[in-house]
């Protein structure tokens, strides 16, 4: 009988006391973060799938419609085929790109399928004008955007697409 | 006669019967319905193998100091630590009822102590590939990936990566 009660008491005063068990520390929660910050989710998600062989691949993608699976399988392809730096930029861009407010992601997201949908010369002239407001700063984007230059040579749904797409930050 | 081995009350017969106190008539009556019924002779049979096996038995010998040491432990256990004689003050403290909670309790502890540390920065379902949530990473990454490939004041042809 001693033996079980103090087999219980050390079990509880164990639990109470040790570093790095669940009843010593807060809920994850409310822990703050040590280390470096993991990578958004879906980007932890890609790089998984990015890893698995292709049968493990078709295993977990087996519930896909194979349309859609193609369509991932060929975005993937387009993912493994850059360079190590690039992805780390890409990565980068990523995660600075989930940090904007939902609206101005969803804001961007909307500009540039509206850029895809220009004709081709105009939308040319529209991702040559975004390289140049990105190579700016802020206060000389806005100068140039309300420029009456601009205002001649795109138009106003244009500048929205301009103003959107050169807003988005930049990777140092 | 009916079968005694089937109540209490009539089994005590039985044993009455084996260590030789009943009457002679009720004796002789008695070992008519062995004769005759298989249960009773059986726990009869067993009986008696008991009373023979203790008339057989001897018991061994005990050590020199067996008594000194006998009191000695009653005396540790009367010097009980604080802490029981607290319990036993408490009333209606007993430590049966406890056995339980002190198990469940363990039980509880293993089981935390076993999931902590798995379960500490990684969300449930962290394993789990959401198919939408790939599908739009993919298609802001490739997204991203043309909109920095826009170099400043170039005239670069379009590249999708």
């Amino acid at each position: 009988m001693r033996t079980m009660w103090q087999c219980v008491l050390l079990a509880v005063a164990f639990a109470l006391v040790a570093p790095g068990n669940a009843l010593s520390q807060p809920p994850a929660a409310m822990r703050p973060r040590k280390g470096p910050v993991r990578p958004p989710r879906g980007l932890t998600m890609v790089e998984r799938l990015n890893g698995m062989s292709p049968e493990e691949r078709q295993h977990t993608l087996d519930k896909v419609p194979p349309e859609r699976r193609a369509q991932l399988e060929r975005a993937l392809e387009r993912y493994q085929k850059l360079s190590p730096d690039q992805r780390n930029r890409l990565s980068q861009q990523f995660r600075g790109f989930q940090q904007l407010p939902p609206e101005q992601r969803e804001g961007i997201r909307q500009a540039f399928r509206q850029l895809s949908n220009l004709a081709p010369e105009r939308r040319r002239a529209v991702r040559r004008e975004i390289g140049k407001l990105r190579g700016l700063t802020l206060e000389e984007r806005q100068e140039r955007l309300d420029s009456d230059e601009t205002k001649q040579s795109f138009s106003s749904a244009e500048r929205v697409i301009l103003s959107r797409l050169a807003a988005l930050p930049e990777v140092d | 006669m009916k079968c005694l081995a089937q109540d209490s009350q009539d089994a005590a017969l039985l044993l009455d019967y084996c260590e030789r106190r009943l009457e002679p008539e009720l004796a002789a009556q008695l070992e008519r319905h062995l004769a005759v019924c298989p249960a009773c002779a059986r726990m009869v049979e067993a009986q008696r193998t008991v009373w023979e096996a203790l008339d057989v038995w001897e018991p061994g010998a005990i050590s020199a100091d067996f008594n000194a040491r006998l009191y000695s432990r009653i005396l540790e256990m009367e010097a009980e630590p604080a802490w029981r004689r607290w319990l036993k003050a408490i009333p209606g403290w007993h430590w049966k009822p406890a056995m339980p909670l002190a198990a469940a309790c363990l039980a509880i502890l293993a089981v935390a102590l076993w999931r902590g540390p798995a379960a500490s920065d990684q969300p449930a379902g962290d394993d789990a590939i959401d198919v939408e949530q790939v599908e739009r990473t993919l298609s802001d990454l490739d997204m991203l990936q043309q909109l920095t490939a826009m170099p400043a004041d170039t005239s670069a042809p379009e590249q999708r990566y």
